[in-house]
């Protein structure tokens, strides 16, 4: 199936495509969702 | 303008899994006037995206409060890499980490039964992918989502004026669609869009 994996951006244009991609997001505090991660415990073993 | 849209919350998406989607699958149908790419891309759904599952895609079938196949939509991640150059200095890369929507379909059969309801793209993108991406945004990091459009001047207006993803200047989408192989050139159009602008 047709699709792209990685894009690759080579040249002397490159520089500020990077740039206005990344400029294009919301300025924001850092993201911190709430969420608890933790493992799950082993199973007893017998 | 940027900013989250109140869908209608009727719709809901399902991970393809057994082979009962795969027979959903064969039977979606996209809608087909705009260009023989269009059969493409149903031909891509209809035939491959069930096995597309080992390759890394994820495909969810969208469905509406009742149960009817509204839409279908595929996720897999990506990445943008950009060889930097400096003036002065050895070159570099910057990475951005990416998903890529690889593939985005209302199902024609159902638009056609329900002609009152405008919006079932646009609804069900904020309904079931943006919920995604504001997770992978939170949890993981992931900075963009990114699609190759069929280069069709109304579908492309839709993804902008409706699901605000950004084009860049010709100058600089050509760099993007010459890196990418024959197949692509003039035959779709990269569009983008941070993931800080979906979240919920």
């Amino acid at each position: 199936m047709e699709g792209q994996k990685k894009v690759l951006v080579n040249g002397p244009l490159a520089r500020q495509i990077y740039d206005r991609i990344m400029s294009s997001g919301v300025k924001k505090s850092p993201v911190s969702s709430g969420n608890k991660v933790s493992a799950k415990k082993p199973a007893a073993v017998k | 303008m940027i900013g989250l849209y109140k869908s209608s919350g009727s719709y809901h998406a399902e991970h393809i899994s057994d082979l009962s989607h795969r027979t959903l699958l064969n039977r979606f149908n996209v809608k087909l006037d705009t260009q023989k790419k269009v059969l493409g891309l149903q031909k891509i759904i209809q035939e491959h995206l069930f096995d597309a599952e080992n390759e890394g895609y994820r495909t969810y079938l969208v469905y509406d409060e009742h149960g009817e196949n509204a839409g279908i939509f595929s996720l897999r991640t990506g990445a943008m890499i950009f060889d930097v150059e400096p003036s002065d200095g050895e070159s570099f890369h910057e990475i951005i980490s990416a998903l890529e929507l690889s593939v985005f379909a209302v199902n024609n059969s159902y638009a056609e039964k329900y002609p009152d309801k405008k919006y079932i793209g646009k609804d069900f993108f904020y309904d079931c992918i943006v919920p995604i991406l504001s997770s992978v945004y939170e949890q993981v990091g992931c900075s963009v989502i990114y699609l190759f459009a069929i280069n069709n001047p109304a579908l492309i207006s839709y993804y902008m004026d409706e699901l605000d993803f950004l084009e860049l200047p010709p100058e600089e989408e050509r760099v993007i669609l010459d890196n990418l192989g024959s197949y692509k050139n003039d035959e779709c159009k990269f569009l983008y869009r941070h993931l800080s602008t979906v979240v919920l």
